[in-house]
């Protein structure tokens, strides 16, 4: 490697998400050769995660929020405005707005769900396959299944909401009876198909997010007050033109699942989803294997989605879209971290 | 009516309340890690938090509450808590990476590393502390924070060259830093068996 300079600021700007992509590509390609500016890329890389997890902000003093408060009350009455409450019309006025929508929705979508189920009832051989790729045990007609109410989408799980998270649980959806035990199937389900079903029910409008946010703390805070019983990372994926949209605890074949949104420009979008279990023993043959930093990623392709997998300590995550395929793989490798 | 960049006096109270205060946590902890003191850390971002709602009628919604919020901390704390101080010699760049790479070569950092040093629970911010306050600081936005350096630039007003070389010295300083530290302890641990 004699005869190639190495980079310096560049590794930076790669590390932080900066180049654009024809740099990003020289420099990578460079890093496959040399060691050494790989070395320094790990290194960077480790330190700025090392800062992330060790000097995150705890907690503040219990009594400072009650002291800024007590400022900001003094100023009030300073200012000489009205004694004002904490809670004033607008908010509640907005929450009743989206929760009288969202109840219209549901309605929307379970009688939909009725009107669209009939036929299909009636001359299984009539209906052509749905675009949408259903899971095995929903898309066999001549199989009915044991349950009254087979659902299209999937049953959002029972939302353990704190009271705080207001408006967004589906109360419509969620009072649905809920798939306990489920039928024997024919094929055992796999992963990777389940995901990419889960990424085209919610672009059809079929998997309701119960939160929305853009803030990824506050998403990671809502799946472990949701009963999300692993550490979720929620990616930021701001460098690279992705919102967090929202998110929704969900459950990927019978394992619990933090599910989040991403929407980029054009409206391109990216579901996570993060569950317990080990990609080695839960993944089925077939996928397209590549190593970044020393991770393992397992690249399937179904029916026009790009569905990547690996593995963070007990956790597997896995990133699926519809956009070009190397940019999943590559927004993968970025924010995948070694545990 | 959300959209509205206009706040009236009767929603302003619970608009800064859902905005503003989730930001508290983070605040203090970068005040925390300026000041090296809690009651000064919590003096600065009670007076953050004040001169914010006093401004608040400047602040437009929807836009990074989050840089606004930084920024006038900041600026609080040069003004008023900053203590006279001279920024510590600094190591010549050419140095710093000569040190950087021999660190690289020499030494076995993995992520075993990483755990051992976890350990350590507040220990470790010594080798944070050790940093020139503006390294410091770019580590502290950037990193801790997730802010794009355009974001910290504005809370430091700086050009955002300027937040990009503090930050490609910041993390070798740190990493170094967090190596000594390291080995520090991982003698110590030798010698107690
Ligand atoms: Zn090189």
């Amino acid at each position: 490697m004699a005869e190639t300079k190495h980079f310096k600021e560049e590794i930076q700007e790669l590390l932080d998400n900066r180049l654009d992509p024809e740099a990003r590509l020289e420099v990578e390609k460079h890093l496959e050769l040399c060691e050494e500016c790989r070395t320094e890329l790990e290194a960077l890389r480790w330190t700025k995660q090392f800062s992330r997890q060790q000097y995150a902000a705890e907690a503040a003093p219990a009594k400072l929020e009650e002291d800024i408060l007590a400022a900001l009350n003094l100023d009030d009455r300073r200012s000489g405005s009205r004694s004002v409450t904490t809670w004033s019309w607008w908010p509640q006025q907005r929450a009743m707005l989206a929760y009288g929508f969202l109840l219209c929705v549901a309605i929307a979508l379970v009688l939909s769900y009725f009107i669209l189920r009939e036929p299909l009832r009636k001359s299984p051989e009539l209906v052509s396959q749905p675009q949408i790729p259903v899971k095995p045990e929903l898309s066999s007609p001549t199989k009915p299944l044991p349950e009254p109410e087979p659902s299209p989408q999937r049953l959002p799980t029972k939302p353990k909401l704190s009271p705080k998270l207001k408006s967004d649980a589906k109360p419509k959806l969620a009072a649905k009876p809920k798939l306990t035990t489920r039928p024997v199937l024919p094929t055992k389900p796999e992963f990777p198909a389940e995901v990419a079903q889960d990424y085209r029910s919610y672009k059809a409008e079929k998997l309701p997010l119960i939160l929305q946010t853009e803030d990824v703390r506050e998403m990671e805070k809502f799946f472990s007050e949701a009963g999300i019983t692993f550490q979720t990372r929620v990616f930021d994926l701001g460098m690279m033109n992705y919102r967090l949209v929202g998110g929704r605890v969900h459950q990927l074949i019978n394992r619990q699942s933090a599910l989040f949104v991403y929407r980029g420009e054009d409206n391109k979008i990216l579901v996570c989803q993060m569950y317990p279990g080990q990609v080695t023993e839960l993944l089925p043959a077939g996928a397209v294997r590549r190593e970044n930093k020393g991770i393992e990623f397992y690249i399937y392709r179904i029916n026009g989605l790009t569905v990547v997998f690996w593995q963070e300590g007990t956790v597997i995550c896995v990133l699926s879209s519809d956009i070009n395929p190397e940019e999943v793989v590559q927004l993968a490798f970025a924010k995948a971290v070694k545990i | 009516m959300v959209d509205s960049p206009i706040i009236s006096a009767e929603n302003k109270r619970a608009q800064f309340e859902a905005v503003a205060l989730p930001f508290t946590k983070s605040i203090y902890n970068t005040a925390l890690r300026l000041t090296h003191r809690p009651e000064d850390a919590s003096d600065l971002v009670q007076e953050t938090f004040l001169r914010a709602y006093r401004t608040f009628s400047n602040f437009t919604p929807g836009t990074n509450c989050k840089a606004w919020l930084f920024t006038i901390m900041y600026s609080v704390f040069v003004n008023k808590y900053r203590k006279a101080q001279r920024e510590p010699q600094l190591v010549s760049i050419a140095e710093l990476e000569e040190k950087f790479h021999r660190s690289l070569a020499t030494t076995e950092w993995d992520e075993r590393v990483a755990r051992n040093l976890t350990e350590f629970g507040t220990e470790v911010d010594q080798a944070l502390n050790g940093l020139p306050e503006s390294f410091r600081l770019a580590v502290l936005l950037v990193d801790v924070e997730e802010m794009s350096y355009e974001e910290a630039a504005d809370v430091l007003q700086c050009p955002v060259g300027t937040v990009r070389s503090r930050l490609f010295r910041a993390r070798k300083l740190l990493f170094l830093e967090l190596q000594q530290f390291a080995r520090n302890k991982g003698h110590a641990r030798s010698a107690k068996l």
